[in-house]
């Protein structure tokens, strides 16, 4: 949110069909739900974005709750308009044909925060190569910082599934990573750049 | 081969990673790759054709077009009357918008909204020249300090190499500024009670019927707050939804009367600077009078009802109010 704005403030002018408010939503949630849309191997994802959008936009003067609950129904309708992407495609997204050349990036000591990097290419091979509903679960909580029961109403699934999507994706995840990385020490990554190591966000 | 103890312990890890604690060195990848797909939602996108249009002009649409069904067939008007026909519609709609986005903004840019127009309306007045003589002089010289043009009565001579198309450029609505929300946080842009702005904005659509909405713009006297003429407002609206004379008459409109009975406004071309001058002129205006009467009288008593009566001002208002009539045995 805008610096000195107050969420309140900006979501009753959105509501009330003011553009300035709906720059304001769209500058900060965009970047996440384009990343969301893309990892999961939308076509074009600039495009499902903008249609999430406008779908918020136009519903925003029925929308009741916090920031919170705010973001938990922008992805829930992000997440509906890339599955009618996926319909449109009659395929599914993407698919890595292996993530052999993963490499990671290690450094430093076990007593320190581990220092690993992965590519911008390995994060899509990765998630390209969980099933749908794993890599779903999984972003929506990277992402989106949605909790296992907002998933659940974004995803129209129960609590207990949603918790064994997420057990089964970081196996998934976990056994590609090990199975496929190459650990090089001594590479360290600064702490600044690390905001997800340190709560920053 | 994993184990359960390993999913727990990759399920602690990742819920340690979304919060930001620290994780085990055997949870590198992991925390690599949940680094990495945060690091991926920094780009802000390209927003398609229509949500760059929602976000430029937010859910005040322009509707400038003229819709099919008053698109001139055979007997079509001429080229200019379609183009003043789209110059009222515009107004009709910009003019909502510009106050929208001046009673969204804050107090801050309410003010140097305020402050623009009555400087482009000064402006414009001056380069006509229809100013008293000393405030003439005054804006003649403030014009010509900080602008390349000549204007009479100022200290220099006006010169006939000024381009006339220079001078109009002045009164440009383009000049007036826009809100300036960066600089101070929005008011409350809803009010609960009935708002002409609103009226307009929304339209017919909001209410039970068209003749219900010109009903209560009537009542409520939009044509004054809004400083538009209110018959043609209503007469664009009706064009939009294509409702002919008949069915106006039918909703018990009678734009004829509307037409003629609203105050009269500037020219179009001066849109911008009737806005100003409608907020100084109005308070010279009588308003219609109201009259209210109020009377209760208890059975077998001999009170009286009250009667009101107010007469349409003109100059000032009036009110009246009926007394009161009380009665007891």
């Amino acid at each position: 949110m805008r610096a000195g704005l107050a969420f309140d403030d900006v979501l009753a002018a959105a509501q009330a069909g003011a553009a300035w408010a709906f720059e304001t939503l769209y500058r900060g949630l965009a970047p996440t739900v384009i990343a969301y849309l893309r990892l999961h191997g939308a076509a074009d994802p600039d495009d499902v974005a903008s249609e999430t959008f406008l779908g918020v936009f136009t519903g925003l003067p029925g929308f009741r709750g916090d920031e919170e609950a705010l973001r938990s129904w922008v992805f829930t309708i992000a997440h509906r308009r890339l599955i009618d992407d996926w319909r449109r495609r009659s395929r599914r997204p993407r698919l890595a044909d292996d993530a052999g050349d993963l490499t990671l990036l290690a450094g430093g000591d076990a007593e320190d925060d581990a220092l690993v990097r992965v590519g911008t290419d390995d994060v899509h091979r990765l998630c390209a190569g969980l099933p749908d509903d794993q890599r779903a679960v999984l972003l929506l909580r990277v992402l989106a910082d949605l909790t296992v029961e907002q998933i659940a109403s974004v995803m129209g699934r129960s609590v207990g599934s949603v918790k064994a999507l997420q057990r089964r994706g970081l196996r998934s995840l976990r056994e590609r990573i090990e199975k496929s990385s190459e650990i090089v020490p001594g590479t360290r990554v600064p702490l600044a750049a690390r905001p997800a190591m340190t709560g920053v966000r | 081969m994993t184990t359960t103890a390993d999913d727990s312990a990759a399920e602690e890890a990742f819920e340690a990673l979304l919060t930001g604690r620290p994780v085990p060195f055997e949870a590198a990848g992991l925390a690599a790759f949940t680094e990495a797909v945060r690091a991926s939602a920094t780009r802000p996108g390209r927003p398609n054709a229509a949500l760059a249009e929602l976000l430029a002009t937010g859910l005040l649409t322009d509707q400038s077009e003229p819709s099919t069904r008053t698109a001139g067939t055979d007997g079509s008007p001429p080229a200019r009357r379609g183009a003043r026909v789209r110059n009222r519609r515009r107004f009709a709609m910009i003019f909502p918008a510009l106050l929208a986005k001046i009673i969204s903004a804050g107090a801050v840019a309410q003010a140097d909204t305020g402050a623009g127009v009555v400087v482009v309306a000064v402006t414009g007045a001056g380069v006509v020249g229809v100013l008293p003589d000393p405030v003439q002089d005054t804006v003649a010289s403030v014009v010509e300090t900080v602008t390349p043009l000549d204007i009479e009565g100022g200290d220099e001579v006006a010169g006939d190499e000024v381009p006339g198309e220079d001078q109009t450029g002045t009164t440009d609505p383009g000049t007036v500024p826009t809100p300036v929300v960066e600089t101070a946080p929005p008011a409350e842009p809803t009010e609960a009670e009935f708002s002409a702005e609103t009226w307009a904005l929304e339209g017919p659509d909001a209410y039970p019927s068209f003749g219900a909405w010109v009903s209560a713009g009537t009542h409520h006297d939009v044509a004054k707050a809004l400083g538009v003429r209110f018959g043609e407002l209503v007469s664009s609206r009706a064009r939009e939804k294509g409702l002919d004379a008949e069915e106006l008459a039918a909703a018990g409109v009678d734009l004829g009367e509307l037409t003629g009975a609203t105050p009269t406004a500037a020219p179009e071309a001066e849109q911008e600077t009737t806005v100003a001058t409608r907020e100084t002129a109005s308070g010279e205006r009588g308003s219609g009078g109201n009259g209210n009467g109020n009377g209760n009288a208890v059975a077998g008593s001999n009170g009286n009802a009250g009667n009101g009566k107010a007469a349409a001002g003109n100059g000032a208002g009036s009110n009246g109010n009926g007394g009161k009539g009380n009665g007891r045995d």
